[in-house]
C-alpha cells in the first residue's frame, strides 16, 4: 500500500471511528489505534499522537452542540477538568517511560471495560438521578431539554467533588492511550455523580477535548504527532461525528450496541496478542 | 421569560459554541488544504511503500523555526501541522472563551478554577518544549 493510499485509507476508517463513536458515545480512538498498530504496523507511540487528535476533534464537534443545547453541564465540566488535566500531565509523562507492550496491554483491558460497561449500560437505564429539591442552590445544578421525552429534566449532580479523583485518573488514561476516556465517565458520571445519561455523556464529551489538548501539546511538541498520520484522521473524524449526529434518531441504538460489543472484544483479543508478541 | 441567570448562562454556552464550531473548521479547512497541497505536489507518495515509511518514522519536535522551513521546502506538510495545531488549540480557545465571559459576567467563584486548568495548559507546553530527561 503506498503512502496516498494508506492516508485515504485511514481517512476513510476515521469516517467510520467518528460515525461509530458519536453514535455509541465511545471515543474514536478504539477504532483508529488498532487500524494504525495492526494493519499499518505504525509504533503505538504514534498512533496514540494521531488519535488524540481525533479525539479533540470528536469533542470540539459534539461540545459545540451540547454546550449549546445544555446537555453539557459546563459549570460542573470546570470543576472536573481540574482533575483531569492534572491526569492528563501525568500521563503524558508517563507515555515516554512505559513500555510497547504494557501500552497494548492497558488497552485491550480498556477495550473489555468498555465492552462490559455497554453491556451493563441497561442496567443503568434506571438507576437513580439527583433530583433537585426546594432547598438545594448548587453551583453545578443543570437542566436541559430532552427532546425525546419532551420535558426538561432537572438535576442536582451527587457529590461533585468526588468526581476530581475520578477525572484524575481517567485523565491519565487518556493521555496514555490517546483515548478520549469516555468510557470511564460515563458510568462513573452515572454510578457517582447520580448524572442522567444524556448529561453524563454531554458532559464527558465536551471534557475529553481540553484533557486531550493537554496531553496532545507534549506528544506535538516531543515529536510524537505525524501529520501524515494525524491529518487525514482528523478530516474523516469530523465528517463521521457530523453523520453519525444526524443519523443517531434514526437507528435502533440496542442492535449498534451488541455488534459494537462483539468488535470491542475482538479487538482486545488482537491487542491482547500483539502484547505478548511485543 | 428567563432569569439573569440563565440568560447569562446561555451567552456562556452560545460562546463557547461558537469557539468550538469556528475553531474546529478552521482547523480542518487548514488540514484538509495541506492534504491536497501535498498529494498533488509530492507525486512520490503515490509509489514509495507505506510500510517504509512507518518504520522510518522518528519524532520530530514541533518548533516555530521547524515550521517557518517546512512553509518553503514542503508547504503541504506545513498546512497539515498548523490546521492540527489549530485542533489542538480549539479547547484551549474555549477555556480562554470561558474566563473571558465569566469575568465580563462577574461569575467570580469558577475563575480559579479555569485559571488552574490554564495554568496547567502553560506548564504542559513548557514541558513539552523542554521535556525533562
Amino acid at each position: 500500500m503506498s503512502i496516498a493510499v494508506a492516508m485515504i485509507a485511514l481517512a476513510v476508517v476515521a469516517v467510520l471511528a467518528g460515525l461509530v463513536g458519536s453514535l455509541l458515545g465511545l471515543g474514536g480512538a478504539v477504532l483508529i489505534i488498532p487500524f494504525l498498530t495492526l494493519v499499518l504496523h505504525v509504533n503505538i507511540h504514534y498512533a496514540i499522537g494521531a488519535s488524540i487528535v481525533a479525539v479533540i476533534c470528536t469533542s470540539s464537534s459534539a461540545g459545540a452542540v451540547y454546550a449549546r443545547s445544555g446537555i453539557a453541564n459546563i459549570r460542573l465540566a470546570f470543576l472536573l477538568e481540574c482533575g483531569a488535566v492534572v491526569g492528563a500531565v501525568t500521563g503524558a509523562l508517563l507515555a515516554t517511560i512505559l513500555a510497547a507492550r504494557f501500552l497494548f496491554f492497558l488497552f485491550a483491558a480498556i477495550l473489555v471495560y468498555s465492552a462490559a460497561s455497554m453491556i451493563l449500560s441497561h442496567r443503568r437505564e434506571n438507576q437513580r438521578i439527583g433530583i433537585p429539591t426546594a432547598g438545594d442552590a448548587s453551583p453545578f445544578a443543570g437542566h436541559f431539554y430532552d427532546a425525546q421525552e419532551k420535558r426538561t429534566v432537572s438535576y442536582v449532580p451527587h457529590r461533585p467533588y468526588l468526581g476530581v479523583p475520578l477525572v484524575f485518573a481517567s485523565g491519565i488514561l487518556s493521555a496514555l492511550l490517546g483515548v478520549g476516556a469516555g468510557g470511564i465517565n460515563v458510568p462513573a458520571f452515572r454510578s457517582i455523580l447520580h448524572l442522567p445519561l444524556k448529561a453524563a455523556l454531554g458532559t464527558s464529551s465536551y471534557m475529553i477535548g481540553i484533557i486531550a489538548a493537554t496531553s496532545a501539546l507534549i506528544y506535538t511538541f516531543r515529536g510524537d504527532v505525524e501529520p501524515l498520520l494525524a491529518a487525514p484522521i482528523a478530516c474523516g473524524i469530523l465528517v463521521g461525528a457530523r453523520i453519525g449526529a444526524k443519523l443517531l434518531p434514526r437507528l435502533q441504538h440496542q442492535w449498534l450496541n451488541r455488534a459494537f460489543i462483539v468488535l470491542l472484544l475482538l479487538l482486545a483479543g488482537e491487542m491482547t496478542f500483539h502484547g505478548l508478541a511485543a | 421569560m428567563k432569569s439573569d441567570s440563565e440568560a447569562t448562562a446561555h451567552r456562556l454556552e452560545n460562546a463557547i459554541a461558537l469557539t468550538l464550531t469556528l475553531g474546529v473548521g478552521i482547523a480542518v479547512a487548514v488540514v484538509l488544504t495541506g492534504i491536497i497541497i501535498t498529494l498533488s505536489s509530492e507525486p512520490a507518495l503515490w509509489h514509495l511503500e507505506s510500510a517504509g515509511y512507518v518504520q522510518s518514522l522518528h519524532p520530530v519536535p514541533l518548533r516555530p523555526a521547524l515550521l517557518l522551513h517546512e512553509l518553503r521546502t514542503a508547504p503541504g506538510i506545513a498546512a497539515m501541522t498548523a490546521g492540527l495545531f489549530l485542533v489542538i488549540c480549539t479547547p484551549l480557545a474555549r477555556l480562554a472563551v470561558s474566563t473571558i465571559m465569566l469575568v465580563h459576567t462577574r461569575e467570580y467563584r469558577f475563575l480559579p478554577l479555569t485559571g488552574f486548568v490554564l495554568l496547567l495548559i502553560a506548564a504542559s507546553v513548557v514541558l513539552g518544549i523542554h521535556p525533562a530527561h
